[in-house]
This record gives structure tokens, sequence and C-alpha cells, in this order.
């Protein structure tokens, strides 16, 4: 009669974040409470700040998630409480105090335990442990990247394998190949900064504001992206990303001529870090005979680079599995689906799981695939 | 029974308790490990394996809020909210420096007069402090009210509704231990013109409420007592005629003390919404960012690129 339902919880940067998704992957609720007004003003994510808003912030976001998806786990808690002084008087009449009719349940709490910051990876991890402890249901730890990866199963039911997947984010650039739910493997990687990460350094640079994705992309609206020939760093070369030699080049171009427009410099600077990466991504999709792209992570929010991605894989032919935006960006749904995963694949976490800042995309082979290769399909 | 669980996790040690009425029905303590993430929730699974006690039969949460180390505070706090939240229990948030004064006011003797300096390691060559006058606990119904305005009453069970008595002291403050080191200098002097500390042996006092032994049984007790791990680390400092540094057993908050506070809060009705529960950093968070600051191309004339 369960339904399955997991709460995810998501702390590992700058976005408070909680969801109930099904078993079936059907989200029933995503509430993401984002601290972009609290960072702005310093003009990155300051990690003593986030850590202090996820404390403050999760409950009430946690709250939210459940009641939107039809769950009172406080008076579910309540009326457990009750059963139990019940249970500790001699009237045994009392032991039978049933849960309310239809009443649903959490099964899971899922939590974000790496990589990110680790204060405020702490936060999720620990309020999922007291959850999941005071619920009796298993607890689960979910790497960021893989909860990223699982985004875009929730929006598309009908994947086929292998798959590319594009992961840019503020602190990850990425290329995978995707055999099925669970298994990757790296086919490159940013060598200096994340896609993200040369966004807001553009934008601070040029004055546009904080977080630099969104800050950029308007820029360059009103801009011409041919204006500036700006380098496509090791576009023909392998299959790892490069951004910081294109930091410096706007940086110098902008220093040869004081009078560029913004948007001029925007656009172009958004155009290169776009061919770039639908160039590396169709060439490893080619190379790996994958039967789809698939993008994942902030960066994939980014409507020129959405754009641009639609148009190169209808002319190649390959289907492409974009998220919505609010499933690219961090949030708690996706966190949810891969704990899903995890808990009938992999097991549950121990409650004395720590929190990992710099935890990697588990590799096929890094943990026992066991019960995946049991399992047809 | 009233079941409360307790959570401390300040300082670079933590702990997590069962208590009820009667007393600890069950604790465990990790000692200065600073992995508080991979002991706290462990340590909750293992005080109710050991009580024999399952969750759902908990009636309040106890926590340490601060001040204390960032990272370990927020891990308490934050697997203590998840447990009262989704148990639909309330939550009595405690602050360490209370804790660690209170700690010390139960080995005090009864009746008599000291001032107690709470002092967390704040880290950075910063502690938190907090100073307490307090007295040893009562033994008779008198000290009973003379504590019902104050704002907890602690010990153990058969100490709660005794006279543990808190005036004023000073509010919390954090700065450096040489500025801790003024406040004691003043905290001694003004205990000076106190009534000479009572002078007591092992015996308690007869039923006598506040009032002090007539004789002097040869135990000097000191004028000022500092506490807290805070206490330990800058001793050089600290260390001076009419203080009394306290021992390792005092240097970090009861968690056991931390549940029979619990206890007591939750009977007198005083326990909160878990929503509401926040940690007391008392210093401004460190806004720094993890990648180099710079200045916007046309800011001014302080271009920095
Ligand atoms: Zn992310």
């Amino acid at each position: 009669m369960t339904e399955h339902l997991v709460l995810g919880i998501e702390t590992s940067c700058d976005e408070t974040a909680a969801a109930v998704v099904d078993a079936a992957g059907v989200v029933r609720s995503s509430v993401v409470s984002s601290q972009v007004d609290l960072h702005a003003a310093y003009g990155g994510v300051v990690p003593e700040l986030a850590s202090r808003a996820h404390l403050e912030l999760l409950t009430p976001v946690v709250t939210s998630a459940l009641r939107r998806a039809g769950i009172d786990m406080t008076a579910a808690g309540a009326s457990r409480a009750e059963m139990a002084v019940a249970s500790a008087s001699p009237s045994p009449s009392s032991l039978q105090a049933p849960a309310p009719p239809g009443a649903l349940r959490v099964d899971a709490v899922a939590a974000t335990a790496g990589p990110g910051l680790v204060g405020a990876l702490l936060v999720g991890v620990s309020q999922a442990k007291g959850l999941a402890l005071a619920w009796d249901v298993p607890f689960v730890g979910v790497n960021h990247l893989e909860g990223h990866c699982f985004a875009a199963l929730l929006d598309h039911r009908a994947l086929s394998w292998p798959l590319v997947v594009l992961l840019v984010s503020g602190g990850h650039s990425m290329i995978l190949a995707m055999d099925g739910p669970g298994r990757y493997r790296l086919l490159g990687q940013t060598l200096d900064d994340a896609a993200g990460e040369a966004f807001d350094k553009v934008a601070r640079f040029l004055g546009l504001g904080y977080p630099g994705g969104p800050a950029i992309e308007r820029a360059a609206t009103r801009g011409d992206p041919c204006a500036f020939a700006f380098p496509r760093a090791m576009a023909d070369a392998g299959l790892d990303l490069s951004f910081s030699g294109l930091k410096t080049a706007v940086v110098n171009a902008v220093r040869r001529q004081p009078d560029a427009a913004d948007a001029d410099v925007a656009a172009s600077f958004q155009q290169a870090v776009v061919d770039v990466l639908v160039r590396k991504t169709l060439r490893a999709a080619e190379a790996e005979a994958a039967a789809g792209v698939c993008l994942a992570g902030g960066v994939a929010a980014n409507g020129p680079l959405r754009q641009a991605f639609a148009t190169a894989c209808a002319e190649a032919d390959l289907p492409l599995f974009l998220p919505s935006r609010a499933m690219c960006t961090d949030n708690a749904a996706m966190v949810a689906a891969a704990g899903i995963w995890q808990l009938e694949h992999v097991g549950p976490s121990p409650f004395d799981l720590p929190a990992d800042p710099s935890a990697g995309l588990p590799l096929a082979g890094d943990r026992t695939m066991a019960a995946a290769a049991a399992r047809p399909g | 029974m009233t079941i409360v669980l307790a959570v401390e996790s300040a300082t670079d040690a933590a702990g997590v308790a069962l208590v009820d009425e009667r007393g600890v029905l069950a604790a465990v303590r990790v000692g200065r490990g600073r992995r508080h993430a991979e002991t706290v929730a462990p340590g909750v699974q293992a005080v109710c394996r050991y009580a024999d006690v399952p969750l759902a039969r908990v009636a309040g949460v106890a926590v340490d809020v601060g001040p204390g180390l960032f990272t370990g505070l927020r891990v308490g706090i934050a697997t203590a909210k998840g447990l009262a939240y989704g148990l639909g229990v309330p939550m009595v948030p405690v602050s360490s420096l209370r804790l660690l004064a209170d700690g010390a006011a139960r080995f005090m003797v009864p009746g008599s007069l000291c001032t107690v300096l709470a002092v967390v390691d704040a880290r950075r060559q910063e502690v938190f402090w907090a100073s307490y006058p307090l007295t040893g606990p009562a033994v008779d119904d008198a000290g009973l009210e003379a504590s019902a305005g104050s704002p907890l009453r602690v010990g153990r069970p058969e100490e709660l509704d005794a006279g543990l008595e808190a005036s004023a002291g000073s509010p919390p403050r954090v700065g450096r231990p040489e500025e801790l080191a003024v406040v004691l200098d003043a905290l001694v002097a003004a205990a000076g013109a106190l009534p000479p500390p009572v002078r007591s042996g092992a015996s308690l006092p007869a039923q006598s409420g506040a009032s002090l032994p007539s004789r002097p049984l040869g135990v000097v007790l000191p004028r000022v007592l500092v506490v807290g791990d805070g206490a330990r680390r800058y001793a050089e400092v600290l260390r001076r005629p009419g203080v009394v540094l306290g021992a390792a057993s005092l240097a970090y908050p009861s968690v056991e003390l931390l549940g029979a506070m619990g206890v007591a809060e939750l009977r007198a009705g005083r326990g909160v919404d878990p929503a509401t529960v926040a940690a007391f950093y008392l210093r401004e968070a460190d806004a720094r960012i993890n990648w180099e600051r710079r200045a916007p191309r046309r800011a001014g004339a302080g271009d920095h690129g």
C-alpha cells in the first residue's frame, strides 16, 4: 500500500531545497529557497553565510515540501508519540491506535553528502539523519553530481542508453558517458575553472553583477556574439575543457578596447563557451555511439546553450534530453531521485556517514553494482 | 515519565543522552574528535538501544545552541531539529556557557557563593565567555522560592527543585583571552568585596537554606571559578590569585545536565517549536568567498582588474 515516497534534501551550496519524489519518479513537491540575494553583495558564495542560512531555512523548507506533497509528518510524529504514551499505560486497547487512514508517510530520507561546501553539506546531512531516525526510515547520502545526472530522468521517462551527459555548473564541468542509472564513465572534465565559475568571473569583471550566468545571458541579448573572436580552447583536442584562457582573453580584449560594449563582450564570451561545449559534447556522443545527449547543472539553464544544443542535436539526428531549467539548477528532487535508485541498488547509508566536500562522481567499479547487474533493464 | 533526548556538540567533544525525572537513562560522549557528523546520529541510536527506549517515547529534544565551534554546533542543532520536528515534539535550547556554569555549580558546596566564569574556545585566538554569580545547591524548600525567577534551574533530578540561583552575571561576549583577563581582574576585585567565601567540610549544612554554616571546616573555596575548554587552553593568561581554573571534568558542557535541564523546562511548559531554534553564534560570519575577489572593471579609481 505504501507509495515509496522519498524526501530529498539539498544544501551543498547556496540553495536550501527539499522535495518529495515517489518510486515512479513523479515529483510530488520541490521547494527551493535561494540564497542568491544573501551572497550577491559579496560577488560569490560565502561558505559561513551559506551554512548559517541553511540551518535557519531547512526546517521551514522541509515543512513546505511535505505539505505540498500532502504529507503531514508532524502530525504523524505526534500521533506516534501519543501511541507511545498509550503503550506505556496499562490499557491494552489503546495500543491499537492506528495511523490516520490514507495518511502518506515518507519511506526514506536522502540528502546530498558531497561534493560541496562542507559546512553547508553537514546541515542537510545532519537534519536528514535526524528525520530518518525520528521516522524510523532509511537514510541515504547522495552524490550531488549523480543527482544532477538524475534530473533528466525525472523529466524524460523513456531514455535509452548510453547517454552522453554534459554536466556544467558553478563548481563542475564534465562530459560523462552514462550507461544507465548509476553507471558513469568520465570522458572529459575542466582542467581549470568550471563553466559557471567562468561566467561568474567574467560577469564580475564586466561589473554585470552576480550570479554571472543570468547576468551574462541578459547582457548578451543586446550584443553581437561575433564582435570578438575569443579562443575556443582545445576545441579539437580531446574531451577535456578549459576556461581560464578564455577569461584572460576577455580581460585582455577589454583592456585593448576599453570602449567595447559590455553586451558585445558578454555575447562573444557566451558564444565561445557554448561553441566549445556543443562541439565537445557532440564529438563525445559520436565516439560513444550514444543514444542521446543530456544536459545537467546550472549552466544548462542558459538559453543560448540550450538553443545551440537543440540545433546541433537535430542536425546530428541525436535525441536531446533537456531537463527543465528548474531541474538543471540545484534542487532536491534530483537528490530524492538519485536516492531512490541508490536505496534500491546500493542500499541505505550508515548513520555515521560524513559529508565529503570533494566527493567525485561514483564511476563504474567504484561501488558494488551486483544488485544493479542482477536486475535487467 | 518525561524522557528527553539531549544533543550537545558545541565544542570539539560531542554527547548524546536520554534523561528522565529519575536521572540519566543512557549517555554517550565522544571526546575531542571534531567528527560530530559521524558521532551524533549513531549516538542517538546508541542511547536508545542502551536505555531500551524507542525514540517515539521521547517527549522533547534539548540541544546546546552555543556559542561554540560553528560546524559542530550546526551538526548538533540540525540533527536535533530533524529529530524533534520528525517526532513532533518540542525543543529546549540551552546556551553552552550556561551549561558549563551550571555544571560547575553542581560541585559547589551547598549554600556557598562563587562567581563562575564560563569560557569556550572560539578558535582564531578568541574565546566566548559569560560570568554567573552562583550559589551552590541549597537543600531545602527555601531554595525553590529563591530560584523561581531564574530562567533555568538545573542539577541532577534530586536537585531540580533546589536553589541553584543565578543572578544577572555578565552577558555572553567574544574576545581575545587578554580582554577576558581584564574582565577576570574586575570579577576578582568585585568578589573581594563580598563576604569571605564559605569554608565548609564534606558534610552538608543543616536544614538552613541559603544561610552559611557557622563553623569553618577547612576547605577554601575560590572567589572566581573559571571553567570550559577555553579556560584550559588559555590557563597561562587567566591564572591569578583568587581564581581557580576548573578541572578537565569541567571543560566541556555536560550532556547529562542538558538532559536534566530539558526535563525541567518541558515539565514547566517551556519547550519551543523546533523551527524557531537557531544557533547562538555570538560572532559575525567570516565573509570571505572561496575565490579571489576582483573589483569590477568600471567601478572607478580603485580598479585592480
Ligand atoms: Zn549543482
